[in-house]
């Protein structure tokens, strides 16, 4: 609970809405760039995490 | 006692009557309504449990009935169909009603029991499609009454805590329409209909379908399905990542290009410019050279200077006067007479 999740849908929102960026074309050339990393980064922490991530399993006991 | 329901009434909305009857007797049973958890019809069979009752007022003795077990396919079909039109018609089936799972769950309730083979199937296929997901398993009996009871107990559990749940899977493995009669039960469809969070069911195999199942958000036929309906492939999500980040780069080098297309032009009118200027220096350069003396000179044309003062009137001079002639080679001095 400590470690903050890592939140998949977030990241892939944050990942297209750069390409949307990009595509438009109407940022200057050092946002392009920044943006343009960002994108990559974002990539491949996504791609790791699809990789590495293990599904955690929790049993709840039965309620009588 | 075991027979066939006959002259079924209920009265005042309070009270339900009716007869239990075989081939050579029949004998007058008794219950509330709050207590009639099945859908009864004349010419189902059942199994009553209950004990006798005496009506003081009136004298007569009759079945106080406490519980009611559906028996044999055909009343089980009947019974199917008529919960099946009560709950439709109060909207529990309704489209509009159903919810969408979010498209990268990562938090799913799970309600099964835990030694089913669909527990096994959801896991692998879960494992296998998509990667980080928090599993919470309420392990429950999936069937008879004490699977009711469980699966209840389960939907209120969760809707008690704050789990923030993408999607909830009910699922248990293929049986008989008997071993399977517990998802065709009034309580476990109005407690999927009162789930906080999207419920997916996957009870037996594709064909049959329980009531359970038109009330869930989502209908899934088995429970490998399930799984795969609740996650996306990992596989098909890199391919998309990578297709996103395929598209920048081509959005970067575009970028990249149209802006040396700017340099260029740049560069080349800036060619054009120095080029025109240089035309117009050589020009200057050539005109100011035909001005020079010097080329006046090698045209056999002589300057003529008396005291270092260029000559242009020849009656200036006078007699003995010494004279400087410069010609396009050397000079000469000569005496005017």
């Amino acid at each position: 609970m400590a470690k903050k999740e890592f939140n998949f849908t977030q990241k892939f929102n944050e990942l297209e809405k750069i390409t949307q960026e990009l595509e438009n074309g109407d940022l200057d050339l050092e946002v392009s760039l920044k943006q343009f990393e960002k994108g990559l980064k974002i990539a491949s922490e996504l791609k790791r995490h699809l990789n590495e991530a293990e599904n955690k399993i929790k049993t709840l006991k039965k309620n009588k | 006692m075991q027979g066939e329901v006959a002259n079924f009434k209920i009265s005042q909305n309070r009270f339900v009557w009716f007869e239990l009857k075989d081939n050579k007797s029949y004998f007058s049973c008794f219950l509330m309504v709050f207590n009639l958890r099945v859908q009864l019809e004349d010419g189902m069979s059942v199994q009553l449990i209950g004990c006798p009752g005496l009506f003081t007022k009136s004298g007569r003795f009759h079945f106080a009935v406490k519980e009611i077990k559906l028996v044999g396919e055909g009343t089980l079909k009947k019974e199917f169909e008529l919960l099946k039109k009560k709950l439709e018609q109060e909207g529990l089936f309704a489209t509009e009603r159903k919810r969408i799972i979010p498209r990268f769950p990562q938090k799913i309730g799970l309600i099964t029991s835990q030694d089913a083979a669909a527990y096994t199937d959801v896991m692998r296929i879960l494992k296998n499609r998509w990667a980080g997901l928090s599993i919470y398993f309420y392990p429950v009996s999936v069937q008879g009454q004490s699977a009711v009871n469980d699966i209840v107990g389960a939907f209120h559990y969760f809707n008690a805590h704050d789990y923030k749940f993408d999607a909830v899977i009910l699922t248990r493995g293929g049986g008989s329409m008997e071993d399977l009669w517990a998802f065709n039960t009034e309580e476990i469809c109005r407690a999927v209909f009162g789930s906080r969070y999207p419920v997916v069911s996957a009870i037996g195999h594709e064909r049959d379908v329980t009531l359970v199942d038109y009330v869930a958000d989502v209908r899934a036929a088995t429970p490998s399905n399930a799984a795969e309906m609740v996650v996306p492939h990992k596989d098909d999500v890199i391919f998309q990542i990578n297709t996103l980040v395929e598209s920048q780069s081509r959005n970067m080098e575009a970028y990249f290009e149209e802006k040396n297309l700017i340099l260029d032009n740049f560069s080349n009118s800036l060619d054009n410019l120095v080029a025109s200027l240089q035309e117009k220096i050589e020009h200057n350069i050539s005109l100011l050279k035909s001005y020079n003396p010097r080329q006046v000179l090698s045209r056999g044309y002589s300057i003529t200077k008396h005291q270092g003062k260029i000559i242009k009137d020849g009656k200036k001079l006078k007699k003995n006067d010494i004279i400087e002639t410069q010609f396009f080679n050397g000079k000469r001095l000569s005496k005017v007479n």
